[in-house]
């Protein structure tokens, strides 16, 4: 008997966009369990939802019907900040554009998470100093983001995105803009969080290198948009 | 302190100078006119009116500055919400922010003040005591907390993916 409870649940995930008399299915009744430690891939054309379906999976936007069980919580059960709580104690999440902000250095940007969780600024540096050495970011914590080039700055969002140390890692389209040498540095980061550090890690991607070097491929398909549904 | 860093980043922008001098104009006001004696309740009237008028002018320019900023920043506080800030924490960087400008508009407004009291005590009546400086202190700086609040409520009730999608 299977006595493993996964760590990502959805059942019959629905996401509607409603603008007045126009609505766009997004996705109907997605059942998808993600086990704990496993390394999955969202896979779909663009428009196919799988940003909407890591934002829901994360908590950042709620779904039109069905569930989001993360860790055995119903995420539709959570207040709004008991939903932050929880996705800053068990979450890192990597956005498409990396979506780190221009007037805070590398540093202080990768420090962010441990900042919102009242970690002392001895320990959030040091912390931040660490990731920042993993991913290869060591020397240049001091530097603004402006100057960083697109693989350096996608390194600051997963390093800001592990600081925190949490068991699921979220990445949207990681290797959006990387050139195939960062895409491959990329891969081997991904590699020992999942291998070593046993990390729960769900990338969307249309990256097929990408998509195989996870263990498992969940593909979405593009709907059709509908009015006035 | 972490708040603070964030909060005061936007202290160099052209529309939080303006909002600084507002504040530093109003509470300049309130030491002058609360320095000079006032002979009959006309003149007390008068004194009342232009320090609402003045304050609530400068509360105006700082709801409107914070507005601003929340407006320039939605995205950037859709990402803050997803790295695991609380509506408090949101609402506290907006509140430093607003008392921040209460703090440097006043200090600014106080030593201003007392220079052009220094100035008409040599042709008017009027004196400066210690409690008129704190309360014109506190009052800059507490009028512009109550003015920053409505904004910063509003940036703390944001949606997160909504704040996410906006583009600037």
């Amino acid at each position: 008997m299977n006595t493993k409870q996964p760590i990502i649940k959805t059942e019959h995930l629905q996401k509607v966009f409603s603008n007045g008399s126009n609505s766009l299915h997004v996705f109907d009744d997605v059942n998808i369990e993600i086990q704990k430690g496993e390394f999955t891939a969202i896979m779909g054309p663009t428009g196919s939802g799988k940003t909407t379906l890591l934002n829901l999976l994360a908590g950042l936007d709620k779904p039109t019907q069905g569930k989001v069980i993360v860790d055995n919580v119903d995420l539709s059960t959570l207040a709004d900040d008991q939903l932050t709580e929880l996705r800053a104690r068990k979450m890192g999440i990597v956005f498409q554009f990396y979506n780190l902000i221009s007037s805070l250095n590398v540093l202080e940007n990768v420090e962010l998470p441990l900042l919102f969780m009242n970690v002392p600024r001895e320990e959030r540096e040091v912390r931040a100093l660490r990731v920042l050495d993993a991913v290869g970011l060591g020397k240049r914590y001091h530097d603004h983001t402006a100057i960083l080039s697109g693989g350096e700055l996608q390194m600051v969002a997963i390093a800001r995105a592990l600081v925190a140390e949490p068991p699921i890692i979220l990445l949207d389209e990681p290797t959006g803009n990387l050139d195939a040498l960062t895409v491959q540095d990329l891969l081997v980061v991904f590699r020992g969080l999942h291998i070593l550090k046993n990390r729960t890690i769900v990338v969307a991607t249309h990256n097929r290198r990408v998509a195989e070097a996870t263990k498992r491929i969940i593909n979405l398909r593009k709907r059709i948009p509908k009015n006035g549904v | 302190m972490a708040v603070i860093q964030l909060a005061s980043r936007n202290l160099r922008e052209f529309r939080s100078i303006v909002t600084v001098a507002s504040i530093t104009v109003a509470v300049a006001c309130v030491v002058i006119l609360c320095a000079v004696t006032t002979a009959n309740l006309e003149q007390y009237l008068v004194k009342g009116v232009l320090i609402a008028a003045s304050l609530a002018f400068a509360g105006l320019s700082v709801t409107t500055t914070v507005f601003g900023t929340v407006s320039h920043r939605t995205h950037e506080i859709g990402v803050m919400r997803a790295l695991g800030a609380k509506r408090i924490s949101i609402l506290s960087i907006f509140l430093a922010e607003s008392a921040l400008f209460g703090a440097v508009g006043s200090i600014i407004g106080v030593v201003l003040g007392l220079l052009v009291v220094a100035i008409l005590t040599s042709i008017a009546q009027g004196s400066i005591t210690l409690s008129l400086v704190v309360e014109a202190f506190s009052l800059g700086i507490g009028v512009s907390i109550l003015a920053g609040f409505y904004p910063a409520w509003k940036a703390s009730n944001l949606s997160v993916a909504e704040a996410l999608r906006y583009e600037h």
